[in-house]
């Protein structure tokens, strides 16, 4: 009988390895519209998601932060920086409001050209102070910490700032703001 | 059963193919926040939320990343004059990153609707060449391959290179899951030794020159996959299939010493190891050389148990010795075999419990389970637990893939309406603190508000009228108008001194007193008249700065108006929506809540379902390795007395 077994084993050994195969033309099995119609919910349920996560979104905004006082605080990074950047940390008039340490996604996510928002506060119309702290690495893997000071004058209505981390001539990165309208 | 050589061959290829198809479909999904990203590294960033949802879409967080522009894009479109927004100039490319973020995220039937309305509108071509190859993408995620054909027919022969070359690839992947093979032979041609699609091409290709008949071309193609160098693992797995299938259809043609070449090239420790020792070993089995088939069946029946090769080999190794002759070792190795399928039929059924238990759900939400970038890894991070055994093969299939994406996504889902819910408490208390303090506050600021109003509407009239005044002094001179407030005083003094004087009539000393009168009287005036120039200039002088003081009054009230209507507005106004969004919170954590049993239930029925289908083949091999055993025991005993017998 195993002389017999052995050409059919061969055939049913190898070819059982495999999944059944699909045919896309041929009508859907039970399971396979239970499927759909389950994906179909779930993909109305996220748009529902995503727009009560927007609408809660606003809705924090303009109850935490009035459009008259609202400041929020962006950073961008150069796409191909001769630096890393660690950390960086905000004082606005001498008073520490946040405090960020970069996770390596976060960084190539930066300088893929993505724009991180740091920081949405209030702010009183009128002249502020804004210093920005850097902590990182030069492309020679020394330590740096870079700091600079900027003046902002926050009017009545959002302000958007952004500020721009750059390669510069030496070790440490250029910083540099951009009061947006 | 057994199975045609021909229809063998269909259902293989046609498995290479699904895995294929799914493997592409994973990398194009996963290329494609990635691909937008490219594009605006090609130009400035130049509004920050669309900057924000980058940031987002690169760490794949797409949920956030769609939120934020969908926001942004919503917002835009209410604004009066839209062009001026600093949007505007990523318009076109937030619609098309919208639909890429929401085609990652699997919204298939949203990204499909935003995509048409871009082709319907008249946007830049450049634009509707990337929206129809990624509706192409989604009919052909959803096996539509003749939509997949039609929205490829949209892009123009001006598109870019790279899209163009995208594009011709899964025309051919769509032609070959559509069994125009000549077809797709015709499409791949041109494009396969292009470096941007590099393995995928020619290794379809060849399976549609196969397909077509024409292994020699089909070979030739495969070959090139086969023997690639690569240290990249998609397309190191891409290099063993392209050497299974040609080891396959060698094994098909009966040609076995060719087919172990390509079957040894097959990487020891890869996704498609065991199934090509499997083959190694039949290769050499075909040829009559068992004992060297022995050698890879012995490798592979010490391999993970759950997989069906392995447990195959369980079954070819004892064969093997059988046709040694080695009828002790082969019952042996049938009877380890027999322990082993009741061992494993007995965890199987534990798995099933297991997974009747829930515990198989908490499993898929472990972090051990978290998406890798290529799910087929990804199942290999799985931990051996009885509620995750013997699903590996389920899990790689496209189904429950998407069910299992689809589990997570709702229980993130529910983590957010959660986390929203959790602030809505904070929300309503922060609305009581601020209308405990400013609803009491803000009439007695109204009231002083107004009384201000009023003082500074009668002092603007009072200088409007001063202004009046000191313009026809310009015109006219008058003096007396200018007169101090004392200088008035001393003048109506005098004049009553000047009637005094005249009732006196002619008394003595009446002249020196007339004399006395008129020289006062006589400097007054000659003060007035004198000073007239200096104080109409001083008069204009006060003037304006009585315009400064009223101006900067005007800002003041201007301000406590401004801070008045935001204390106001800080707490009114939000009850309703704020409740309004709590119920549509409450309900979409119900229907969250309640979906996301169902799908798992599903799942849970699909592993049962699978769990069972493998506990019949575990059964089946279990009596073919008894029977199989029991003959070989006959064998050995009758080898045994034969051998006795001639002693």
């Amino acid at each position: 009988m195993i002389k017999t077994l052995g050409p059919i084993l061969f055939f049913l050994l190898i070819f059982s390895s495999g999944a059944q195969a699909q045919n896309p033309q041929a009508g859907l099995s039970p399971e396979q519209k239970e499927f759909q119609s389950l994906d179909e919910q779930v993909q109305g349920l996220k748009s529902e998601v995503i727009k009560i996560n927007r609408e809660m979104l606003l809705l924090q905004e303009k109850l935490l932060y009035p459009s008259s006082s609202q400041v929020s605080i962006f950073v961008s990074l150069e796409s191909s920086p001769k630096f890393s950047l660690d950390a960086i940390a905000l004082k606005l008039d001498d008073r520490q409001v946040q405090k960020h340490i970069y996770t390596y996604r976060e960084l190539e996510a930066l300088r893929k050209r993505g724009v991180q928002r740091l920081y949405t506060g209030n702010l009183t119309a009128g002249k502020h102070q804004l210093a920005v702290m850097l902590n990182g690495k030069t492309s020679s893997n020394n330590s740096y910490q870079q700091s600079a000071t900027f003046s902002l004058d926050k009017m009545v209505g959002p302000k958007l700032v952004e500020i721009r981390v750059l390669s510069s001539g030496g070790g440490k990165p250029d910083v540099s703001i951009k009061e947006w309208k | 059963m057994f199975l045609s050589p021909f229809r063998i061959r269909e259902d293989v290829m046609n498995n290479l193919l699904t895995w294929f198809t799914s493997t592409l479909v994973v990398l194009t999904l996963l290329v494609s926040p990635a691909s937008a990203a490219k594009k605006s590294n090609e130009r400035n960033i130049r509004d920050l939320f669309f900057g924000e949802a980058l940031f987002h879409a690169e760490q794949k967080n797409q949920f956030a990343a769609i939120t934020r522009l969908d926001a942004e894009l919503a917002q835009y479109y209410s604004l009066d004059d839209p062009k001026s927004d600093s949007l505007s100039y990523h318009r076109e490319e937030s619609e098309l990153f919208v639909a890429d973020l929401e085609l990652s995220y699997r919204m298939h039937r949203k990204v499909g609707r935003a995509m048409q309305r871009l082709l319907d509108q008249s946007v830049h071509q450049s634009i509707r060449d990337r929206a129809a190859y990624r509706l192409a993408r989604v009919a052909f995620t959803k096996s539509s391959y003749e939509i997949a054909l039609e929205n490829l027919d949209h892009i123009s022969s001006k598109a870019p290179r790279e899209l163009q070359l995208r594009a011709a690839l899964l025309r051919g992947q769509s032609l070959v899951a559509l069994g125009r093979h000549k077809d797709a032979v015709s499409v791949l041609k041109p494009v396969q030794a292009e470096s941007l699609l590099a393995g995928f091409a020619p290794y379809n290709l060849g399976i549609a020159y196969l397909e077509t008949g024409d292994v020699v071309s089909g070979f030739q193609q495969l070959e090139r996959v086969g023997t690639q160098s690569t240290d990249d693992r998609l397309q190191a797995a891409l290099r063993d299939k392209a050497n299974l299938a040609m080891g396959f259809t060698l094994l098909k043609a009966k040609d076995a010493q060719r087919a172990r070449t390509y079957l040894e090239r097959i990487q020891l420790e890869g996704p498609f190891s065991n199934r090509a020792l499997l083959w190694v070993g039949w290769s050499d089995a075909a040829q009559g050389s068992y004992e060297q088939a022995l050698v890879p069946w012995m490798i592979l029946r010490k391999r993970d148990i759950t997989d069906v090769a392995v447990q195959e080999a369980m079954l070819a190794a004892p064969y093997g010795f059988g046709q040694l002759q080695a009828y002790g070792r082969s019952a042996v190795l049938y009877g380890e075999a027999v322990d082993t399928f009741n061992r494993e039929i007995d965890r199987v059924e534990d798995s099933v419990s297991s997974i009747r238990a829930g515990k198989f759900l908490d499993a898929m939400l472990s972090d051990e389970a978290e998406t890798d970038t290529e799910w087929l890894f990804a199942l290999r991070k799985l931990p051996d637990a009885p509620e995750t055994r013997y699903m590996r093969e389920l899990m790689a299939g496209h189904v429950f893939n998407e069910s299992y994406r689809n589990y997570r996504d709702l229980s993130e889902l529910g983590d957010n309406v959660d986390h929203w819910l959790g602030e809505v408490p904070a929300y309503h208390d922060l609305l009581r603190v601020r209308r405990a303090y400013y609803a009491p506050l803000l009439p007695k600021i109204d009231r002083a508000y107004e009384r201000l109003d009023r003082n500074l509407i009668r002092i603007v009239a009072r200088r409007t009228k001063i202004a009046d005044q000191l313009k026809t002094l310009l015109r006219k001179r008058d003096p007396m108008a200018l007169a101090t407030a004392r200088e008035k005083t001393m003048l109506r003094q005098l004049k009553r001194i000047e009637s005094r004087i005249k009732r006196l009539g002619k008394q003595k000393g009446v002249d020196m007193l007339k004399e006395k009168h008129q020289r006062i009287a006589g400097l007054l005036y000659w003060q007035v008249n004198t000073e007239y120039e200096k104080r109409l200039s001083r008069a204009h002088q006060h003037l304006r700065q009585l315009d400064k003081v009223i101006a900067e009054t005007k800002r003041s009230q201007a301000r406590l108006d401004r801070r008045k209507s935001e204390a106001a507005l800080s707490y009114r106004g939000y009850d309703r929506a704020l409740n309004d969004l709590q119920a549509r919170l409450d309900y979409l954590k119900i229907k969250i809540s309640g979906l996301k049993a169902h799908q798992g239930q599903y799942m849970e029925r699909r592993a049962i379902s699978e769990l069972q289908r493998r506990k019949r083949r575990l059964q089946r091999y279990r009596t073919k390795a008894r029977f199989a055993m029991a003959e070989s025991y006959d064998r050995a005993l009758r080898e045994q007395k034969g051998k006795v017998e001639t002693k």
